[in-house]
């Protein structure tokens, strides 16, 4: 498969396949979601224990993301 | 390295004798005001044990800075900070905002992993104060104010590293320039200042 302009070998030598950082982008949406319902809908403070995995976790799955399209890697 | 660890942490002592003397006067003014309920005792309580930790990390900054030590003084602020919102009336507390000089200061320092463990410490924290002291009813606002100290962690950490990777960048200019500026020297002595021209 050809890469665009800019881009360097082919999408076979690419460490990350599309496929796996699709699911990546979904889980960061699902988390981001989660972020949402917990903050709008938590009926007691211990939910807010999840805070740092779904923030932390959505924001490096976005990144992998980024960076994939970005072809960093 | 370690010489500067110690220097910030140093400065860090500086700065909490006078945040805590400001915090002091803050607790006592609002105390006699009615604002606070805080008993006396764990006003004067909270200040003796942030004197003698203050004490403790200045005696052991003599020796030199340990690389941990760093996380052990800010989780000791946040936890300190925490007991002070918990005796003042948790979520409505209107110390609430120390949290934030905590978070900024260090941040700023150490980058984004200490900004990551401050926002990561302060979310337990303030869930346990949250558990002290309920807050009743709709909890999104304190769920928002939670996410705004992440988003504020993040932030601040992200500057800090552009300014760390920044300041490297410009050492290792420095260092190229006086290593050439010295291999200038060296050609000159040798070839008689023709190198110059």
């Amino acid at each position: 498969m050809p890469l665009g302009p800019g881009g360097s070998g082919t999408a076979a030598s690419r460490p990350l396949r599309s496929r796996t950082v699709g699911w990546g982008v979904v889980a960061a949406a699902a988390m981001i979601v989660m972020i949402v319902l917990v903050t709008w809908k938590a009926t007691t403070p211990l939910l807010f224990l999840l805070y740092p995995l779904l923030v932390l976790g959505a924001l490096a799955l976005l990144a992998l993301g980024a960076l994939w399209a970005l072809r960093h890697f | 390295m370690i010489d500067d660890d110690r220097r910030t942490e140093q400065s860090k002592v500086a700065v909490r004798w006078l945040v805590v003397a400001i915090l002091l006067i803050a607790a006592v003014y609002l105390r006699r005001s009615g604002t606070i309920t805080t008993p006396w005792s764990v006003i004067l309580a909270l200040t003796a044990f942030v004197a003698a930790a203050n004490l403790w990390f200045g005696v052991l900054l003599r020796r030199g800075a340990a690389p941990w030590l760093r996380y052990v003084t800010t989780g000791t602020d946040i936890l300190l900070i925490s007991v002070l919102l918990g005796a003042s009336g948790g979520a409505a507390s209107p110390f609430y905002y120390v949290y934030f000089i905590v978070l900024v200061s260090n941040s700023i320092r150490y980058g984004m992993r200490m900004a990551v463990f401050v926002a990561l410490l302060y979310n337990i924290a303030y869930v346990a104060v949250l558990l002290v002291h309920p807050v009743g009813g709709d909890l999104t606002m304190e769920g928002v104010k939670i996410l705004a100290f992440w988003g504020v962690a993040l932030y601040a950490g992200y500057l800090a590293t552009r300014f760390q990777r920044q300041a490297r960048i410009l050492q290792a200019y420095e260092e190229t320039i006086a290593g050439l500026r010295s291999r200038v020297d060296d050609l000159e002595r040798r070839g008689g200042g023709e190198v110059r021209d």
